[in-house]
């Protein structure tokens, strides 16, 4: 842990090397934007997935995300269907796969984690071989994998802030609810909430809100971007909307500042990002201890 | 409903987890007003009699009514209070958005809860004896507070029955004692049947008593005895015993 933190701190100079750059580069201000963008879903979804402790299940959908990015790759090179978004498909794999761990948890309960492993794996092994069965895009790949935060698009933002603006009115309108269900789902469905539906609402918040965070951090990290803001905000507050808003902060403050350590020394900011966030996670949990 | 509708009550009622039978021909009736505490060693059933009165579960054979209604139509009248130990101890609530839980079903459906939700549930937190740590960390709250926390929140949802799981597990002997108080006084408005397996403690306090072992037996308090005892734990227990324990089987005591 200390070494990183030590590299960190190392990196800090380069800070004004990237507030030069940024005011000149378009493509730096969109992934700055699109880090406070992302914010949103981040710190509101987030938290519930840390409540209601469901990080692997984000874990297995963020993973089958590969799946879905993949086919779409090798629809466009092979058989020329360029009109579909790569974003699109990562939704599509997203969505599928929160339905149907959705409908496992429910209904075979104790077999929840077995099928949470094999979507995870599952979606990965897909996703390897439709890219390697695409001609001249496995540098793809890694961007999928870690994340390119400067290569976000004017479009991009707009869906991310869309997604921001909808899990927002959504959380106002079913705030009770999702409360209830997270907190005691059985005393929420002898109170008449229909909890099922309110646990595949929380998945597709996920899914969705998944699909943003990979184009930031990655696949493999955005398990942590969503999680520990959360789990650090958790620490710090002690009701659930302190912690939507004080995760959203920090989701917006760590993807900034892993995007301006990183730019000078040519880091990857994804990577930087989620080393940042780490770092302060287990900080607030071993001070919280003393 | 009439006068005579039981608030409670089996119909030769059977249920069995995956084959394996649990309560089998259970008949009871429980009157408007009772206060009767479920008792029987771990694993006899108690609890599967709770959730077959929430409709949580239903029976294999037989029947079982909440104010003459299936259970399921009738939950909005039930308050349930589970135990608290199952809670996420980290949770960030207070204890005031616990109790506004209990209003689901009765405030509005979409956005905020309205002022008079959050007066009812301030009621309900004063009605046990929390009236000054609404806004205090559910977390943050001592056992006994957590307890007394739920049962507000089953009378934030204006129950006329009130069920509760095993009320007293991990509690300490005087923060017992103002519990049963408590729910004496809640008596007053409420039929009240909790799941205890601490039959000696119930008995000088409740008005009736159920058994439940291979069978399952009412008793008016003043009619527990040794031998109904005995014939539930298979043993011969004295009643004024507070600390025993039973094996998972449930007959060595």
């Amino acid at each position: 842990m200390l070494t990183p933190a030590l590299a960190i701190v190392a990196a800090l100079p380069a800070v004004p090397a990237f507030l030069g750059p940024l005011a000149t580069h378009a493509f730096l201000q969109y992934a700055l934007l699109g880090g406070l963008l992302v914010a949103v879903p981040c710190g509101v979804v987030g938290s519930y997935v840390v409540i209601r402790r469901i990080s692997y299940i984000a874990g297995a959908i963020s993973h089958s995300v590969l799946a879905g990015l993949g086919l779409v790759q090798y629809l466009r090179v092979v058989h020329g269907m360029t009109w579909l978004s790569p974003l699109g498909g990562a939704a599509a794999s997203a969505l599928l796969s929160a339905l149907v761990i959705g409908w496992v948890s429910l209904r075979l309960r104790q077999r929840e984690d077995t099928v949470i492993g094999a979507v995870w794996a599952v979606g990965m092994a897909a996703g390897i071989v439709l890219i390697s069965l695409t001609p001249g895009y496995a540098a793809d790949l890694m961007s999928y994998l870690f994340g390119n935060i400067l290569m976000l698009t004017p479009r991009d933002l707009w869906l991310i802030g869309a997604l921001g603006v909808a899990v927002v009115a959504v959380v106002t309108l079913f705030h009770k609810q999702l409360l209830a269900v997270c907190f005691d789902d059985e005393f929420a469905s002898l109170r008449g909430v229909r909890t099922a539906r309110y646990h595949f609402l929380l998945l597709g918040l996920t899914a969705l809100t998944v699909v943003v965070l990979v184009s930031v951090v990655g696949i493999i990290m955005v398990i942590a971007l969503l999680t520990l803001p959360a789990a650090t905000a958790n620490h710090l507050t002690r009701r659930l909307s302190h912690m939507m808003i004080v995760a959203a902060l920090l989701c917006a403050g760590l993807t900034a500042a892993g995007l301006a350590l990183s730019y000078g020394p040519d880091l990857p900011a994804g990577a930087v990002t989620i080393l940042l966030t780490g770092v302060l996670y287990f900080a607030t949990a071993l001070f919280r201890k003393r | 409903m009439t006068a005579a509708t039981p608030v409670l009550a089996f119909h030769d009622v059977d249920f069995g987890y995956e084959g394996r039978p649990v309560l089998r021909g259970v008949t009871l009736a429980i009157p408007p007003g009772d206060l009767v505490s479920v008792v029987g060693p771990n694993g006899s059933g108690k609890t599967t009699l709770l959730k077959l009165a929430l409709g949580l579960l239903r029976p294999t054979a037989g029947e079982v009514t909440v104010f003459g209604e299936r259970p399921e139509r009738a939950r909005r009248r039930i308050g349930y209070v589970p135990q608290h130990a199952h809670l996420d101890p980290m949770f960030p609530v207070s204890a005031l958005d616990v109790v506004l839980m209990g209003r689901l079903g009765l405030g509005p459906a979409l956005g905020p809860w309205r002022r008079h939700d959050r007066e009812a549930a301030r009621t309900a937190l004063a009605e046990v004896g929390l009236a000054d740590h609404a806004d205090r960390h559910f977390a943050a709250l001592s056992g006994g507070q957590k307890q007394r926390t739920l049962i507000a929140r089953s009378l934030a949802g204006e129950p006329e029955l009130m069920l509760l799981d095993e009320p007293t597990a991990g509690l300490d002997a005087h923060v017992e004692e103002g519990f049963y108080r408590l729910l004496e006084a809640l008596n007053r408005r409420l039929t009240i049947v909790m799941v205890s397996h601490d039959l000696g403690f119930v008995a000088g306090f409740v008005k009736s008593v159920i058994c439940v072992g291979q069978k399952v037996v009412v008793h008016p308090t003043s009619a527990i005895t040794g031998q109904v005892i005995a014939d539930l734990y298979g043993a011969d227990m004295r009643i004024i015993r507070h600390d025993h324990r039973c094996s998972e089987e449930g007959h060595q005591c």
